[in-house]
């Protein structure tokens, strides 16, 4: 074991005793010939545990209790209350979960527009509808017809009245 | 039982065994003594809300170990904006020791003060892992319960903190003496 070993178990357990008892031999008996580590055991004992060692334990303030007596006391009870607790954990989602829900949201939004757009204009597609409209045009033209489209073309121009006559 | 059925004396009963823990992990994790208040006051609203669901896979106080120290993380989160607005443990402290505790040794106050200082050197992550094992004594294993990460996880941030605390404790010592 290295001195750098060394340290990261000082720092992590093996002064509070957590950790296996064969290393803890191990570490015991390299601290006991290196100067160093030595030093680096004494700093993190005085430094970092020591101080925390016999903290006062502060009194609970009286008033809390009167507090949350009030809140619970105004909380709506059974099915209402527990719906209304989870809607406005909606409201307190954490950053990211947001993100991802817009986002997922957005997508959705778009593929249904997408989809909507893309059956209607399928159901006027010009493909279908272009020969037929070219028969009647051409039927038309060559006098078998006359409509174009359907429709009966009762409303001709000047120069058609003309040359029809 | 009785307190997750919705009996307040029940309840009451829970709070008086738990508010000492839940209230001092709060004010050295929040560092003000108002903050405090309000996270203790939201955690036993929160165990109020959740007992019924309670499971006992883990021990009541783990659980509420737990709660604590996520109320308390996401309550620095919300209001750190408005840290400059709120009184300073520190103060606090020494105005309740004007009073309350004049007759107290001094070196007690010196300890408050010095172990203050140097938890608000740190994250308040780190914070947590120095609260739960410095303070409250918690083993490695029952950190990992609590804070939901592996005892390698702990092991790390704890060793973060502990190098923080000792780059800064130089600097400590010589604004404390």
């Amino acid at each position: 074991m290295n001195c750098k070993q060394v340290h990261n178990a000082i720092l992590t357990g093996y002064c509070e005793g957590e950790i296996a008892e064969k290393d803890k031999e191990t570490i015991k008996a390299h601290i006991a010939g290196c100067v160093e580590c030595r030093k680096f055991e004494a700093a993190i004992v005085n430094s970092v545990l020591e101080p925390f060692r016999g903290v006062n334990r502060e009194k609970v303030p009286s008033d809390i209790w009167a507090g949350i007596h009030k809140q619970l006391s105004e909380q709506p009870a059974g099915l209402a209350g527990y719906l209304s607790r989870s809607f406005s954990r909606l409201f307190v989602l954490p950053r990211p979960a947001l993100l991802v829900l817009s986002s997922v949201s957005m997508c959705v939004v778009a593929v249904c527009l997408v989809y909507f757009f893309s059956g209607t204009g399928k159901r006027v597609t010009s493909a279908e509808s272009k020969p037929d409209e070219q028969m009647q045009y051409i039927a038309y033209v060559m006098g078998f017809s006359d409509s174009i489209n359907g429709k009966i073309t009762q409303d001709y121009t000047d120069i058609d009245k003309i040359f029809s006559r | 039982m009785k307190a997750a059925n919705g009996d307040m004396e029940a309840f009451r009963a829970v709070y008086e065994t738990y508010s000492e823990f839940v209230f001092n992990v709060a004010l050295r994790v929040a560092r003000y003594r108002e903050d405090a208040k309000e996270i203790t006051q939201e955690v036993f609203v929160t165990v109020h809300n959740k007992l019924k669901s309670f499971r006992h896979r883990s021990a009541l106080r783990t659980w509420m170990y737990r709660i604590t120290v996520n109320t308390a993380l996401n309550y620095l989160k919300k209001h750190s904006r408005m840290k400059n607005k709120t009184v300073e443990y520190d103060d606090a402290l020494g105005s309740r020791y004007s009073k309350d505790y004049i007759s107290e040794k001094a070196d007690r106050e010196h300890q408050e003060n010095v172990i203050n200082k140097l938890l608000g050197f740190l994250t308040p992550e780190q914070r947590v892992c120095i609260v739960l094992r410095n303070i409250e004594g918690l083993s490695y294993e029952d950190m990992a319960k609590v804070l939901d990460i592996d005892i390698n996880a702990v092991r790390s941030r704890l060793k973060r903190a502990r190098e923080k605390l000792l780059s800064v404790r130089k600097e400590v010592m010589v604004n404390e003496l």
